[in-house]
């Protein structure tokens, strides 16, 4: 997964999800969930990484099954479920909605885990040409995400240094988490502008992302490949 | 080829005053100049001018313009405006938006459309130069202070620009590194015909490199211009600057040591895989003021951040006797802290607030706040957000909090970086009125080792991950 | 007001405002979650997540106010759901759509007032119609068509609530807020609302 192209890797995933979104079939989502696991222990995905992310997942997907186990409306029953066996029309409800959950984040993470960001904002301007202001506006801001966990910290640690007990998300700690990122906003333009970034003009590049053969396959397989497969079976 | 300023008269606000009310300068290509003058005055603000940041991002220029070889910087479009002048900046962080220091090269280097082929040998050269290339593939995050000032350098460098303009270059680059730079800098110039403006508080580095120093004021400049080489230094000390190799005066803060307030027993840290602490034992006592000295990125601020609860230790660390991981929240105001970069430690969303918010619940706390303003000289912008003052007032600020409540410790990561002589004592005699009048035990890092003799009891070096004291004149 | 090009800093604000936001939402998600549970005993688990909904649409309402240009809204809100992307969301790659429409919603309110109109009224409704959009979305993508309507018109109910608390008045009051201090003061909401000043005398 590392080495396809991003730009390709995120049509061919959205691709896939839109498939799913179009077709309520539990049995489908898990198997695009377990695959999506598969195909980033083969992209040597650290494990305790996954294992962090997946863990609200999990929380979400129960939260979900229990919502669509207890409200159900009843007439909307997919016919497939008696042929399946699947206990109640309840359990159905809550699977459908809970594997769901399950498969668009285990798409989504395969995503996030798998891709440089970097070459993903250079792979953006150069093949879906996004303008580059766009492209690295957003990188900087991306870049000052560990900025503010460490801010948040940090914010804490100065209440905290003058006797002053704040809960985690209370108003006065997101308050100068808030006048921050103006701040940052401000300087860090100035900053990138000073080094010569301006977002119109055309700049050169180190080492241009290249689409290959295999992005073209596995855009087709995505795009193409997989919906005839589930049309037809 | 010169920097000019003609009748340049410019606001923040727009019915405010004016930061530079009218100022004609002219800088040449053929010296090194080093701008000094008093906190707040007006400096940095220039070179914003000069490289033509402002007014387009912030501020309203009333009259006059500013041109650099010939040229107005604010009309270039970016990619031609950094090879005419290229600035950098007074604070260390938020300059970056890339995540690696190589990719943050590569970067600039995309900007003004240099070869792919070229860009790699280039950005190895700036790297080489200012002595970093050991950090080439080091994230931006995870670098000391002192550490991204040189990154930031190496981005100058990797542009090649006509001018430099640097503000506070070495605020917090250790002594050892700064002197290096500085003759890189002049080798620069003298080799390559780059012009440089500098803005700084300390001379000590200049002198060997730079030919003018010129003093602002108030957004003047004055008419006279110096020769670091014979300065007069009594007429220095007159206008508030800081006089290289001349002593504070002695003004050591302590009177009888009291009982232990803070001990450390085998501190350890380490980030990602580094070790950077390897067991720290060290006691601190009331009534006596310790200096922390040691090269950038030795760990200082690690140390400090630390006890602040900001990152997780190995050991113990006890105040009072009591472990500082178990006490609570409320005992934990008993350490009053000013952090390395001031702008980490703001909570109140003006001037007012931040002073306010260490005086809550206490009675008179208006009264007490204004006097505390009135006394740093900031009263007149209580209503400004504290991120709108300038570095030197936001420093001061910071350390101003610290005299609105009593602490038995107080730990202070170079608190008088980036601030004018008379500042500096202000600074430091707040501090040790605190040591005096309260006992508390004040701990402070700093890179002045001037500082360091003139104020500490005792100073301790951080090296290799331990702290070893050093005698007065083993310094 | 015309449409000027876009500066960085803009770009860069907007981006960071959605970045902010994210994080909120996602330590706000585990509230929600710890409310539904909460809520579960009562039979009410479903509006554990509509009560915090709003905060979702805060970002683009906030950016919007600040820097009022057409377009904030929608792109703040693009922008906001691709950092979250980045970070790896439990939501996985349906952020990006999700961000669209919701962006749209608020979009749509300003444009309404031909963007003249900046005030407590066109921030509500920015937030009201990111909720209803986003509901019709989630109405067929999460099939909650399989929920029943009664639970569906209450949930719908407490997020226009939720919408009008936290893009509305939350918003206005944190955009004021910044205002005053003068910080955001060469963005176009610096014009109008009263900024801090710094006094000429010491005394
Ligand atoms: N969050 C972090 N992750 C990884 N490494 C870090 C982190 N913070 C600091 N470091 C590294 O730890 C070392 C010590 O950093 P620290 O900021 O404590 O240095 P310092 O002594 O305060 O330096 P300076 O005088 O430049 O401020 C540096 O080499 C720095 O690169
Ligand atoms: N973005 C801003 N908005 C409003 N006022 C500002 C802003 N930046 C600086 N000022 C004000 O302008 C004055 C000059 O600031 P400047 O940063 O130029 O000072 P300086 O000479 O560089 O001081 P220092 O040595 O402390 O860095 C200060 O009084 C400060 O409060
Ligand atoms: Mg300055
Ligand atoms: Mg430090």
């Amino acid at each position: 997964m590392r080495s396809l192209n991003p730009a390709f890797k995120l049509i061919g995933l959205l691709a896939v999800t839109f498939l799913l979104a179009a077709r309520h079939d539990p049995l489908l989502s898990l198997s695009a969930f377990v695959i999506s696991l598969i195909a980033m222990l083969v992209s040597r995905v650290r494990l305790k990484a996954m294992l962090l992310l997946f863990l609200p997942v999990f929380l979400a997907a129960a939260g979900m099954f229990f919502t669509g186990y207890r409200f159900a409306a009843g007439n909307s029953m997919p016919v497939r479920a008696e042929i399946l066996h699947i206990g109640s029309s309840a359990v159905w409800n809550g699977l459908t909605l809970s594997s769901r959950v399950l498969a668009y984040a285990g798409l989504g993470l395969l995503f996030a885990l798998t891709t440089d960001r970097i070459e993903l904002i250079r792979s953006f301007q150069k093949q879906l040409h996004v303008p580059a202001i766009f492209a690295y506006g957003l990188l900087a801001a991306w870049g000052i995400f560990p900025h503010m966990a460490l801010e948040y910290r940090r914010t804490r640690a100065a209440f905290r240094a003058r006797g002053i007990h704040v809960f985690p998300m209370s108003p006065s700690l997101l308050n100068p988490l808030l006048v921050k990122s103006v701040r940052w906003s401000e300087e860090l333009a100035i900053a990138m502008e000073s080094k010569g970034f301006d977002g119109r003009t055309t700049r050169s590049e180190f080492a241009p992302v290249l689409v290959r053969t295999s992005d073209w396959v596995f855009l087709a397989v995505c795009c193409l490949g997989l919906p005839a497969a589930v049309f037809f079976l | 080829m010169s920097i000019r300023f003609e009748q340049l008269q410019f606001s923040y606000f727009k019915d405010g005053h004016d930061v530079i009310p009218g100022l004609t300068a002219e800088f040449h290509a053929s010296n090194i100049t080093v701008l000094t003058g008093v906190s707040g005055c007006g400096k940095s603000t220039l070179l914003y001018l000069a490289a033509g940041a402002y007014p387009h991002n912030a501020g309203i220029l009333r009259s006059g313009k500013v041109t650099v070889d010939g040229i107005a910087p604010a009309e270039l479009l970016p990619p031609e405006r950094c090879r005419l002048a290229g600035m950098m900046f007074q604070n260390p962080e938020l300059q970056f938006c890339m995540d690696t220091v190589k990719n943050e090269l590569v970067f600039c280097l995309e900007n003004i459309r240099t070869t792919p082929s070229e860009m790699e040998p280039r950005l190895n050269a700036a790297l080489q130069f200012c002595g970093i290339a050991h950090l080439k593939n080091r994230t931006l995050l995870s670098l000391s202070g002192g550490e991204r000032q040189k990154v930031m350098l190496a981005c100058l460098v990797a542009l090649q620009p006509k001018w430099l303009l640097l503000d506070e270059p070495f605020a917090n680059i250790d002594d050892r590194s700064a002197s290096e730079i500085a003759e890189k800098l002049g080798q620069l110039h003298q080799e390559k015909g780059v012009g440089i403006l500098a803005v700084d508080h300390r001379l000590d580095n200049w002198v060997n490199v730079a030919s003018t120093v010129r003093i602002m004021e108030k957004g003047r400049l004055l008419p006279e211009t110096l020769s670091p080489k014979n300065l007069d230094f009594h007429h220095l000390e007159e206008r508030g600057i800081i006089v290289p190799g001349g002593s504070y005066g002695v003004h050591r803060c302590s009177g009888i040591a009291q009982n232990k307030v803070l001990e450390l027993r085998g501190l350890t840290l380490r980030h990602g895989t580094t070790q950077i602490l390897r067991g720290i034992t060290a006691s601190f006592y009331r009534g006596r003021a310790y200096a922390i000295v040691g090269q950038s990125g030795c760990g200082k601020s690690s140390l400090f951040g630390a006890l602040l609860g900001m990152y997780r230790y190995g050991g113990q660390a006890l105040l009072d006797g009591k472990d500082l991981k178990k006490l609570r929240r409320k005992e934990l105001g008993h350490i009053g802290f000013v952090t390395q970069n001031p702008q980490d430690q703001f909570v109140g969303g003006t001037v007012l607030e931040e002073i306010l918010s260490s005086l809550h619940g206490k009675a008179g706390a208006a009264e007490t706040a204004e006097k505390i303003l009135k006394s740093i000289h900031l009263w007149r912008y209580r209503e400004l957000s504290p991120y709108l003052l300038s570095q030197g007032q936001q420093r001061k600020l910071g350390v101003a909090t610290l005299m609105a409540y009593d602490c038995r410790v107080l730990i202070c990561d170079e608190p008088t970086y980036a601030q004018d002589r008379n500042s500096t004592l202000a600074i430091m005699d707040t501090l040790c009125r605190q040591v005096k009048d309260h006992h508390a035990a004040l701990i402070f890092s700093t890179h002045d080792r001037q500082l360091a003799l003139d104020f500490a009891d005792e100073i301790w070096e951080l090296e290799g991950g331990r702290l070893h004291a050093v005698t007065q004149s083993g310094l | 007001m015309k449409q000027k090009h876009w500066e960085l800093k803009d770009v860069i604000m907007m981006a960071i405002l959605g970045a902010v936001f994210a994080a909120v939402y996602l330590a706000v998600f585990e509230g929600g979650l710890a409310l539904s549970t909460l809520l579960t005993p009562f039979g009410l688990a479903p509006y554990g997540f509509e009560l915090i909904y709003g905060v979702w649409f805060m970002a683009s309402t906030l950016a919007a106010y600040i820097i009022r240009k057409p377009g904030v809204a929608l792109i703040t809100e693009v922008l906001a759901a691709a950092v979250e992307l980045l970070l790896g969301n439990s939501g996985g790659m349906t952020v990006v759509l999700t961000g669209v429409i919701q962006g749209l919603g608020a979009e749509l309110a300003f444009a309404a007032f031909r963007y003249r109109k900046w005030n407590l009224l066109s921030m509500s409704l920015s937030g009201i119609f990111s909720a209803i959009l986003i509901f019709c979305f989630e109405l067929y993508y999460l099939s909650y068509y399989l929920v029943s309507p009664s639970v569906l018109a209450g949930q719908l109910a407490v997020r226009f609530l939720s919408a009008i608390v936290f893009s509305g008045i939350i918003c206005k009051l944190a955009g004021d807020g910044l205002a005053k201090t003068g910080v955001v003061k060469s963005y176009a909401i610096g014009a109008t609302v009263k900024t801090a000043r710094v006094y000429d005398e010491e005394e």
